[in-house]
């Protein structure tokens, strides 16, 4: 377990793709370590689903490579390994259930049919229905049978949840959930909601702008980051109070006289902890990923957690 | 079935048995117009004269060898429209979604994370759209003929160089159908709209056929038919003419001008008036039906031609995934 590809799950270097529009990714590196849940997190546009369609090999990158489990998306060692939920879900919608899972069955070598079909009847479907008649909640529940029927190594799921309805949502995430846990599958979550991946996820990567913004551990990170509030330094430039030069400022936000900014410690001391009129705090993933999506551009921040 | 194939005749079944559901019936009536109309030539003892003036026609009871044409020649046209169409009706129908409707549902997203291999994927079922458009065409061009050789070339019946039957029969017929089925495939892929992709195929694989049937006859020379003197011209039989009349003078050399001794009140008679201009002999320039075969192979040829190529290029765009 200690070879670093046998422990990484979806490994990225150099990795780009361009369309006419332009680059949707440019110069990504990074590596997911297996048997994690990592959250794959950007606003529109930032190339989150170029990079699931390059991690199954439905795309070919335009520069650099990509590997699952140190397998080319487009072999069949790694086409075995990984399963893809599609952000639209796609279904063939003239194939009943069961045709559907025969469907899995008869493209996939290793078909676990008692899994896929246990998954469809927890949520009383029937195995005759047609996929078209049925509701998107249910819909994607096939999709999961269709997924988790494939005993996948790694799991990609991009916005799994949009447009379903709360109650459906949280039935999915506990379907998804506990499948995982029982196997160890890798899973990588893209989602809008970020208060829904902080229960879930132990990993991140935050894309932007077709780069990779931030990734590591989902602990790792928030500790070492530091939430500062406090009322604005008028005598400085950005109301942030001084001593903070061992830590990088990731985002300041000032509302009236209040100002709230998230600081990248790693781990240090920072003079203003112990001033009472600051408070600290270490921040909720959500705050974390927030305060990285809004903040500017800049390649400055740019950041390379220990994995 | 299994695999891949299975999907491929999942999602191809309702075509394959509505195109198996019209193939027998048309093959039910075929056979009962064809006995009908073979009984009425014994009954009437109707030889199968070719063209307007071969020997056999000398005897012919021309009141019934009419009818026996008026009673066949429709519904063979018919028959013969539907068999020239089918590249057509298979290049929007079966080609066009075979790839466009995966790619405008997102459902090729589903069968390519799958275990099996864009190219088996798409060699599955490709190849079995094209095995069904193949024995489809190959059995209504089979019909066409069958049911068009007692009376083929006959009096001013159907002849070989009509649309209706050089379109819809030979190996040119079934090449049509494979290059239909490239030519939809193609324009799904590169499209990814099955809607746009069937408006693409219909006028790309019109506009060839129009193309062929325009300069069909450029491909090779027609031979001439002279006669010596002012004797009658030879007889056409069941050539194609080309519309090029003339007379020879006495280097041989043909001048195609019709009317050089035209007829009418007043004028030389044809033999003074050749004599005059010094022209020994007419010529007419026709294809002879012999010429059939031979323009069947090279269309069979220019449509492999072109279904290969479209099928190399869909095979490019796949292997470089080139379609999101």
């Amino acid at each position: 377990m200690t070879d670093p590809i046998a422990s990484t799950a979806l490994r990225a270097t150099r990795l780009g793709r361009r369309f006419r529009s332009g680059w949707a990714l440019r110069d990504c590196d990074f590596d997911l370590p297996a048997g994690r849940i990592t959250a794959l997190v950007g606003p529109n546009g930032a190339g989150k689903s170029t990079l699931f369609h390059l991690a199954t090999g439905l795309l070919r990158p335009t520069t650099g490579e990509i590997s699952v489990f140190g397998a080319d998306p487009v072999t069949a060692e790694a086409r075995d390994r990984t399963a893809f939920l599609a952000q639209d879900k796609p279904l063939y919608p003239r194939f009943t259930v069961d045709e559907t899972l025969r469907f899995g069955r008869e493209l996939n070598r290793d078909w676990d049919q008692a899994t896929a079909e246990r998954i469809v009847r927890a949520g009383n479907i029937s195995l005759d229905a047609r996929v078209g008649t049925l509701s998107p909640g249910q819909c994607t529940r096939i999709s999961l049978a269709l997924a988790f029927g494939k005993r996948p190594g790694l799991l990609l799921l991009d916005e799994p949840l949009a447009d379903l309805d709360p109650l459906v949502r949280i039935e999915a995430m506990g379907l998804v959930m506990a499948e995982v846990a029982e196997r160890g599958i890798t899973v990588v979550l893209s989602s809008h909601v970020l208060s829904e991946l902080e229960n879930v996820c132990d990993h991140v990567l935050l894309l932007k702008h077709g780069g990779v913004r931030l990734q590591g551990d989902a602990q790792q990170l928030c500790d070492d980051h530091l939430l500062l509030t406090g009322r604005a330094d008028g005598s400085r430039e950005n109301g942030l109070p001084p001593g903070l030069d061992g830590a990088t400022v990731v985002e300041s936000t000032v509302t009236g006289r209040q100002v709230t900014a998230l600081l990248r410690t790693d781990g240090h001391p920072v003079g203003a902890s112990a001033d009472d009129r600051w408070v600290t705090e270490i921040p909720s993933l959500e705050d974390l990923l927030l305060a990285y999506l809004r903040s500017a551009p800049a390649g400055t921040a740019t950041t390379e957690a220990a994995a | 079935m299994k695999g891949a194939l299975w999907l491929a005749w999942r999602q191809q079944r309702t075509l394959i048995l509505v195109g198996a559901v019209v193939l027998v019936a048309c093959a039910a009536w075929v056979a009962f117009q064809r006995a009908d109309m073979t009984a009425f030539i014994s009954d009437h003892r109707i030889p199968h004269c070719a063209g307007w003036d071969a020997d056999e026609c000398s005897g012919l009871d021309i009141e019934q060898a009419q009818r026996l044409l008026d009673d066949n020649v429709g519904a063979l046209r018919a028959l013969g429209t539907l068999s020239a169409a089918l590249p057509v009706l298979i290049g929007v129908f079966w080609g066009a979604p075979l790839l466009g409707r995966e790619l405008e549902s997102g459902t090729w997203k589903l069968a390519l994370t799958q275990g099996v291999s864009i190219r088996r994927w798409f060699a599955t079922r490709f190849t079995l759209a094209a095995v069904c458009a193949v024995v489809g065409s190959t059995v209504l061009a089979a019909l066409v003929a069958w049911w068009w050789s007692p009376i083929s070339n006959m009096l001013n019946g159907l002849y070989w160089h009509d649309g209706y039957i050089f379109n819809a029969t030979g190996p040119a017929a079934i090449a049509c159908a494979l290059f239909g089925l490239a030519a939809g495939t193609a324009a799904g892929l590169l499209l990814r709209r099955t809607l746009a992709a069937m408006g693409a195929v219909l006028a790309f694989v019109v506009g060839v056929r129009i193309l062929l049937n325009t300069f069909r006859s450029d491909w090779i020379s027609p031979i001439a038919l002279t006669s010596r003197g002012s004797a009658p011209r030879p007889y056409i039989g069941t050539g194609w003419s080309t519309g090029e009349f003339g007379f020879i003078d006495a280097t041989g050399h043909k001048d195609a001008i019709a009317d050089a001794c035209p007829w009418g009140p007043g004028l030389p008679d044809l033999k003074t008036c050749m004599a005059q201009k010094g022209y020994v002999g007419r010529y007419q320039k026709v294809y002879p039906s012999s010429d059939f075969w031979v323009l069947q192979w090279i269309e069979t040829a220019v449509f492999l031609g072109l279904a290969a190529a479209l099928i190399a290029l869909i095979c490019v765009v796949l292997r470089r995934r080139a379609v999101l």
